[in-house]
C-alpha cells in the first residue's frame, strides 16, 4: 500500500488518511512509522515530510508509504542530535517559547483500544499542542493483558509542550504508560528461578518490555549452582498496573517454565 | 463444660491436659483405636500416660466418645482431605446430637464448608474452627470481631516449616534439602514433608479463611492456586538479599481468590517472621492493616485457640 496525503498540523488532520490505513494492516509483525524531513522543503510554509512504514512482515502489503505534508506555520526545527529530520510544527494561534526551552526528544508508550481511529485519536494532541513526530511504533500484532494495542511514539518538544501533551492524552482516555524518561508509577521487584539459558531469558525480557510496558531498571543473575538459576529484576510500571504487568510476566514464565517468585503486595503498595 | 476429645497426639493431648485450667471436665478422649469416657470427668493424668506407656488410650471403642456425655466435641484428627473423613463423621455425629463442635482438624471446614454449615443449620450444637488457622494467633475470631465485610484482605505467613526452611536457608546460605534434613531431625518437618513445603497446608488454612469472609460461596483446596517451596534454590534468597528482600511462602485471600506461593517480602518488614513463626494480616476498610503474629502450632497453642472458641460458645 501507498499512501499520500496531506499533513495539517492542527487538530485531527495529521495524515488521517495514512494512519488509518496503518490500523487496518493485517495483524503481524509490529509496524514502525519514521517520519522523515524531505531535504529542501524545510524553509517554506509548505514543508515536506515523508514517512516510511515498515511492515514487521515482509508481506508488501503490510508495508505502506506515508507522505506527510506540513502547510502552514511549520518553524525551522531545531537542531538534532539523532539521525532523523524533522518539522517543528507550530499549531496557530499558540507560540511557545522556544527561546527559553530546548526542544528534545521524548518518547510515549501508550495503548491504544484496538479500533480504527484510536491510533490517530492518539496523536491529535501530538500535533494540538505543538509537538513534532518523529516515530511511531505500532504494533499490530502485539496485544497487552488489557487487549490493548502498545504503541510507542517518538515526539520532539519542548518541556512545557511535551507535558501538555501527555495531559492532552490523558484527558482524551488515552492512557499513557509511559512518557520521556519519567516512568509514570512504581519500582517492583521480582525473582526468576530455573533453566534461565534454555528459556531465553533476555528474549522474554524483551517481549515483556515491549508487550506489558514495563521497563527493566535492574537485573542481576545468579547460579546456576548446580541445580537452577535465579535472576533477580528490578521492574518500573505505570502506577497501578502492576497487577496486569505481573500477570502477565506470570504467564510468559510459565510457558517458558521458569518459576516466578512475586512481591507481596500489602494494602496496595509495591 | 464437658469436654469430650477426639484425637489423642500433640493437640488433643494438650486439650485434656489443660482443660482443667481453664475451668472445663474432660469427660471423653479417644485416639484411633481405642477411648476412655466417664461422664464424671477421666483420669487425664492416668490416661495420657497410658497413652505414651502402651499407644492407647483406654480400652474403649474410640466411637464411644461421641455418644458419651459431653457439652462440647473437641475434633483434633489429623486432617484429611476430600470427604474430610472421619473428622467430618465425628462433627456429624456431635451435631446429630445437639452438642458443639470446636475443630483442630481443618478437612472439615476447608473441604466440606457447605455440608459443614448444612448440619449446624439442623443442629442446636454450634461448629467453631479458630484452631485450625494460624495455630495460637486469634485469625477467625478477628474476623468475626472486626466483620467479614470489613476486610479486604488477609494473607500471612501460616506454615512455620517452610518458614522454617526459608529463614534457615537465607540466614546460612545452604540448599534446600540440606535445611529439610535438619528441620526432620529438628521434629520440625515431618519425614513426609509434601504437606507443609508443597503449600497445602497454607492453601487449607487460607480456603477457611475464604469461607468465613465470603458467606455466600463454599471454597475448597481446589479453588486455591497453590505454589509450594519444594526444591527453591538458595541463589534465589541470596539475590533477593541483594535487594534488602527476602522470600516467605505467604498464603493470600484477596478479592475472592486464594493462592499460596514463595513471594518476595521486605527483609526487615513485619512478613518476614523467622523460624516457624507465622504471621497472619488483615486489610481492614475502616482499621487500616493490623498484624497478629505468634506460634502457629504446637500442642499447648493450638489448644489455647480451642479454650478461646470454647469460651465463646458461652456467649
Amino acid at each position: 500500500m501507498t499512501h499520500t496525503t496531506g499533513f495539517d498540523p492542527t487538530p485531527g488532520t495529521v495524515a488521517r488518511d495514512s494512519l488509518e490505513a496503518v490500523e487496518q494492516l493485517p495483524a503481524g509483525g509490529p509496524v514502525r512509522i519514521s517520519v522523515v524531513v524531505r531535504e529542501g522543503a524545510r524553509d517554506g510554509p509548505a514543508l515536506g515530510v515523508t514517512g516510511s512504514v515498515q511492515g514487521g512482515e515482509t508481506d508488501p502489503e503490510s508495508s505502506a508509504v506515508v507522505t506527510l505534508e506540513c502547510r502552514d506555520s511549520c518553524t525551522r526545527p531545531s537542531e538534532r542530535a539523532h539521525g532523523y529530520g524533522s518539522a517543528h510544527a507550530t499549531p496557530r494561534g499558540e507560540h511557545p517559547m522556544s527561546d527559553a526551552d530546548d526542544i528534545r526528544a521524548y518518547t510515549v508508550r501508550l495503548e491504544l483500544v484496538d479500533r480504527p481511529g484510536e491510533l490517530l485519536r492518539a496523536l491529535e494532541p501530538i500535533a494540538s499542542q505543538g509537538g513534532n513526530l518523529l516515530s511511531i511504533f505500532h504494533e499490530r500484532g502485539n496485544v497487552t493483558p488489557r487487549g490493548h494495542i502498545p504503541v510507542e511514539v517518538d515526539l520532539e518538544a519542548t518541556a512545557g509542550q511535551f507535558e501538555a501533551v501527555v495531559d492532552a492524552l490523558r484527558q482524551t482516555d488515552v492512557n499513557v504508560i509511559q512518557a520521556g524518561q519519567e516512568r509514570y508509577g512504581e519500582e517492583f521487584v521480582v525473582v526468576l528461578v530455573g533453566d534461565l539459558v534454555g528459556a531465553d531469558l533476555s528474549g522474554m525480557l524483551e517481549r515483556f518490555q515491549a508487550d506489558a510496558g514495563v521497563s527493566v531498571r535492574d537485573f542481576s543473575v545468579r547460579g546456576p549452582d548446580g541445580g537452577a538459576s535465579s535472576a533477580r529484576l528490578r521492574l518500573a510500571a505505570e502506577s497501578g498496573t502492576v497487577p496486569v504487568a505481573l500477570e502477565h510476566l506470570r504467564e510468559l514464565a510459565a510457558n517458558r517454565g521458569l518459576r516466578l517468585v512475586e512481591p507481596l503486595t500489602l494494602g496496595g503498595s509495591a | 463444660m464437658n469436654i469430650g476429645v477426639v484425637g489423642a497426639g500433640a493437640v488433643g493431648s494438650a486439650v485434656a491436659e489443660l482443660a482443667g485450667e481453664y475451668g472445663h471436665t474432660v469427660t471423653g478422649l479417644a485416639d484411633s483405636g481405642s477411648s476412655v469416657v466417664d461422664p464424671s470427668g477421666i483420669d487425664v493424668a492416668t490416661t495420657l500416660e497410658r497413652k505414651q506407656r502402651t499407644g492407647v488410650v483406654g480400652d474403649g471403642d474410640p466411637e464411644a466418645v461421641l455418644s458419651a456425655a459431653y457439652d462440647v466435641l473437641v475434633e483434633a484428627t489429623p486432617t484429611t482431605l476430600g470427604d474430610a473423613q472421619p473428622g467430618f463423621g465425628h462433627l456429624e455425629a456431635a451435631l446429630k446430637l445437639d452438642r458443639h463442635v470446636v475443630l483442630a482438624n481443618k478437612g472439615p471446614v476447608a473441604e466440606r464448608y457447605a455440608d459443614v454449615r448444612a448440619l449446624e443449620a439442623q443442629s442446636e450444637g454450634t461448629v467453631r474452627f479458630e484452631a485450625t488457622v494460624g495455630g495460637a494467633i486469634p485469625v477467625l475470631g478477628t474476623i468475626e470481631d472486626i466483620g467479614p465485610d470489613q476486610i479486604t484482605a488477609v494473607r500471612g505467613v501460616l506454615n512455620g516449616t517452610a518458614n522454617f526452611i526459608l529463614s534457615r536457608m537465607a540466614a546460612e546460605g545452604l540448599a534446600y534439602e540440606q535445611v529439610l534434613t535438619e528441620a526432620q531431625d529438628l521434629g520440625v518437618a515431618e519425614s513426609d514433608p509434601a504437606f507443609d513445603v508443597e503449600g497445602t497446608d497454607a492453601a487449607l488454612k487460607c480456603v477457611i479463611v475464604a469461607n468465613v469472609l465470603a458467606g455466600d460461596r463454599e471454597y475448597t483446596l481446589a479453588d486455591a492456586t497453590v505454589e509450594g517451596i519444594r526444591g527453591l534454590p538458595a541463589n534465589a534468597l541470596e539475590l533477593a538479599g541483594e535487594d534488602s528482600r527476602t522470600i516467605r511462602l505467604v498464603g493470600e485471600v484477596r478479592d475472592g481468590e486464594v493462592r499460596v506461593a514463595p513471594r518476595l517480602v521486605p527483609e526487615n518488614g513485619a512478613m518476614a517472621v523467622s523460624g516457624t513463626r507465622n504471621i497472619v494480616q488483615f486489610e481492614t476498610t475502616n482499621a487500616g492493616p493490623l498484624f497478629h503474629s505468634g506460634r502457629g502450632a504446637g500442642g499447648p497453642e493450638t489448644a489455647s485457640a480451642i479454650f478461646a472458641d470454647i469460651s465463646r460458645l458461652d456467649d
